[in-house]
């Protein structure tokens, strides 16, 4: 019955191999669950590297960095946690080369997704609630951008097509758009609690 | 691409070479880029890759040589953990295969290997008093052979007394 131990388990979550992995130390479960970031780990060491043969070498460390770790470690997101990893041995590569000065960041201090998803839902209730505001104080620019990616599901694309700019200035309207209406929410959120405390 | 639950999709790169060859739909950019914007680790995978195609690279060469490297990887590894413990295993079964051999050829009486050798010295050494002079034991060990002397013959039949040994030749 062993060869059934060798059939990948596409069903298992991240949380369920990292388990099964700290039980049996067992490297082909650690490089299943590897193998679903691993392309996207290659992208970030590119990102910073510049070097594929330099991003392919940093993927497989990264890899061998784990096995040790993760015996040790348990991240409450692995997915967030192994982004932390990467992004930090990158930024270690470029420093031992002396092209940056780095200080790495500590996986286990990073934000955890279920936290970002509380954020995710409590945008949600936001856009329900004050969006319609908020907007009004964005530049005309950022607004029309946030409305066709947001209201109208738009992609970048579509939105060159449609405004005449440029890709790379849509993508940073946006991203600012959305940066501004986050903040003015949460500038009304915590005005409407000082206000409902008050009554 | 893979769905990992309700709220966190995990793109491929396939997705992401996809998107940025340019022949994803419009909603499923849409939905990428929407992605990306609240994952950080995405965005920057798409930021990576968008600079290799650039550069004139072959992400999905790339990509192949690295799987094949994880599976390399974790397969020797699997392989020396596998060894080591067969090393292990074998190297246990030796010592106490040693260990027993050692335990049952080695316990046949010490005191009846002190008394052959004291019969073969002296049978020897017959007639040769300088020689015998020389056969040394300490004077405990000598004390305690002659008392036991009788007791030993008569436990080692094979060892008849056919030439008793004087008291003064053992005791020297």
């Amino acid at each position: 019955m062993a060869f059934l131990k060798n059939i990948s388990n596409p069903a298992a979550s991240d949380a369920e191999l990292l388990a099964e992995y700290r039980q049996s130390g067992e490297l082909r479960v650690l490089g299943e669950l590897y193998q679903r970031y691993m392309d996207l780990s290659y992208g970030v060491c590119f990102k910073y590297l510049e070097d594929s043969e330099a991003a392919k070498d940093a993927v497989m460390a990264v890899f061998e960095e784990l096995i040790p770790k993760l015996r040790k470690h348990e991240p409450v997101h692995f997915k967030s946690w192994l982004y932390t990893v990467v992004k930090n041995h990158c930024l270690m590569q470029l420093r031992s080369r002396g092209k940056i000065k780095v200080m790495a960041l500590d996986p286990d201090r990073m934000q955890p997704e279920e936290e970002m998803h509380q954020e995710d839902i409590a945008q949600q209730e936001w856009q329900l609630n004050g969006l319609a505001k908020c907007l009004e104080t964005l530049s005309a620019d950022q607004k029309m951008t946030v409305e066709l990616f947001y209201l109208q599901e738009k992609c970048y694309k579509e939105i060159v097509t449609i405004t005449g700019l440029d890709w790379n200035k849509v993508r940073s309207l946006i991203q600012n758009g959305r940066r501004n209406l986050k903040i003015c929410m949460e500038k009304s959120v915590s005005s409407e609690t000082i206000s409902r405390e008050k009554t | 691409m893979r769905k990992e639950d309700d709220h966190n999709k995990v793109y491929s790169s396939a997705d992401i070479l996809r998107y940025l060859r340019g022949t994803l739909s419009s909603s499923e950019m849409h939905r990428l880029e929407k992605a990306a914007m609240q994952d950080p680790f995405l965005a920057d995978a798409i930021t990576g890759m968008e600079k290799l195609l650039r550069a004139g690279g072959t992400p999905e060469v790339d990509l192949g040589e690295l799987e094949k490297r994880l599976a390399d990887s974790t397969r020797s590894k699997r392989a020396t953990l596998y060894f080591s413990w067969r090393t292990a295993a074998a190297c246990l079964l030796l010592a106490g295969a040693a260990a027993l051999t050692y335990f049952f050829m080695s316990t046949p009486d010490r005191e009846e290997r002190a008394l052959a050798t004291v019969e073969r010295t002296t049978s020897h050494h017959r007639g040769n008093a300088a020689c015998l002079n020389r056969t040394t034991f300490p004077p405990q060990t000598q004390g305690e052979l002659q008392q036991r002397l009788p007791v030993l013959r008569q436990r080692t039949p094979s060892l008849p007394p056919k030439h008793p040994i004087p008291d003064n030749r053992i005791l020297r």
